[in-house]
């Protein structure tokens, strides 16, 4: 098998996949995507790159790693994720909008598209609630409005701001927790980590990225269940759920189609890039 | 090896296990390079600054 990694930095993650690739005689070659022509005029460019073998999709940028991804599917490469995952994936209200009409369970969320329908929605949900950029990471640009007047600043804030996005307004329940959340790592269709993130002690968010500190979870049936739904409607692939507990079980806050698994190695022997590898070689292979 | 940072002259020490695309800081300043891997040579570019779609 010959994989090609696309990656825009070369992360802890990356090291760890490249260096299970060495050790299972995996032949690979690492494409910096920032150095990659799209020239459609020209699209036999990229053949021994892009298509004799499997594609590995791990930039850092979403858009970036998105629109390579899109063109090798289009000229029928084989890449992980695909398109479709990162699409949902990389936008958080298509990824609730579709696990909510599968019936999976996920915080109650309000998408308003003007200033004026988001301040009805910040009712519509009563405080307190959380708004969130429909695209980004780690955290950012998460905030929790305790009351109307800080809904009120922070949808000024955004329309001040008026970038790419910020006139999507996404808004969702804030779900009380044990200052923690739990993340379940799928590789192809099975678990094979889960792990709770508690939040330093000035925080309520969960990212390892703010300083989360990872503990161990035993996968339970409703992980287990959940995982299921959440992979037949995905398909298979390589992702983290994030889940909040509550009173009525598990919600699904998001899903990461480039997950960071540095602090998740942490809590578990199972080698989490080997896993990655074993399902590429099983995916060339099909 | 070692490199010289290009803001504060500062040495960075390079890994011998350095990958291509590596990101590097200087502990004296903090600025972030990639690592370009060109046949022998190790060259240290600076480091492209975090986007707003960067992440998991």
């Amino acid at each position: 098998m010959k994989l090609n990694l696309i990656y825009d930095r070369i992360r802890w993650e990356e090291k760890e996949i490249l260096n299970s690739c060495s050790k299972r005689n995996v032949d690979y070659t690492q494409t910096d995507a920032k150095a990659i022509l799209l020239n459609n005029k020209n699209s036999n460019n990229h053949s021994d790159i892009f298509y004799d073998g499997i594609n590995l999709q791990r930039c850092l940028s979403h858009f970036r790693g998105y629109h390579i991804s899109c063109y090798i599917e289009h000229h029928g490469g084989l890449v992980i994720n695909n398109c479709n995952t990162m699409n949902i994936c990389g936008n958080k209200y298509l990824t609730s909008s579709l696990l909510q009409s599968k019936n999976i369970p996920v915080p109650n969320t309000i998408c308003a598209f003007s200033f004026d329908s988001a301040v009805e929605a910040m009712n519509d949900l009563n405080y307190p609630l959380v708004i969130k950029p429909v695209i980004g990471s780690w955290g950012r640009g998460i905030e929790l409005i305790e009351n109307e007047n800080n809904g009120m600043n922070a949808l000024k804030a955004r329309k001040e701001r008026n970038r790419l996005y910020d006139n999507i307004y996404y808004l969702q329940e804030f779900i009380e927790n044990k200052f923690r959340d739990l993340r379940i790592l799928v590789v192809g269709d099975e678990p094979i980590v889960a792990y709770y993130r508690y939040s330093q002690s000035d925080e309520w968010k969960h990212n390892v990225a703010l300083g989360s500190k990872t503990e161990h979870c035993k996968i339970t049936k409703e992980m287990e269940e959940l995982t299921d739904s959440v992979m037949k409607t995905m398909g298979e692939g390589i992702l983290a759920i994030d889940l909040l507990e509550t009173s009525n079980g598990l919600v699904v806050l998001e899903l990461n189609n480039n997950m960071e698994f540095k602090g998740a190695q942490m809590t578990t022997s199972i080698n989490i890039a080997d896993e990655i590898v074993k399902y590429l070689i099983k995916k060339n292979n099909c | 090896m070692y490199k010289k940072c290009i803001e504060c002259d500062a040495s960075i020490n390079i890994p011998s296990d350095v990958m291509q695309g590596e990101i590097i800081s200087c502990k004296d300043c903090g600025l972030d390079f990639e690592v370009e891997v060109k046949s022998e040579n190790i060259n240290l570019k600076k480091a492209e600054e975090v986007g707003e779609d960067w992440g998991e």
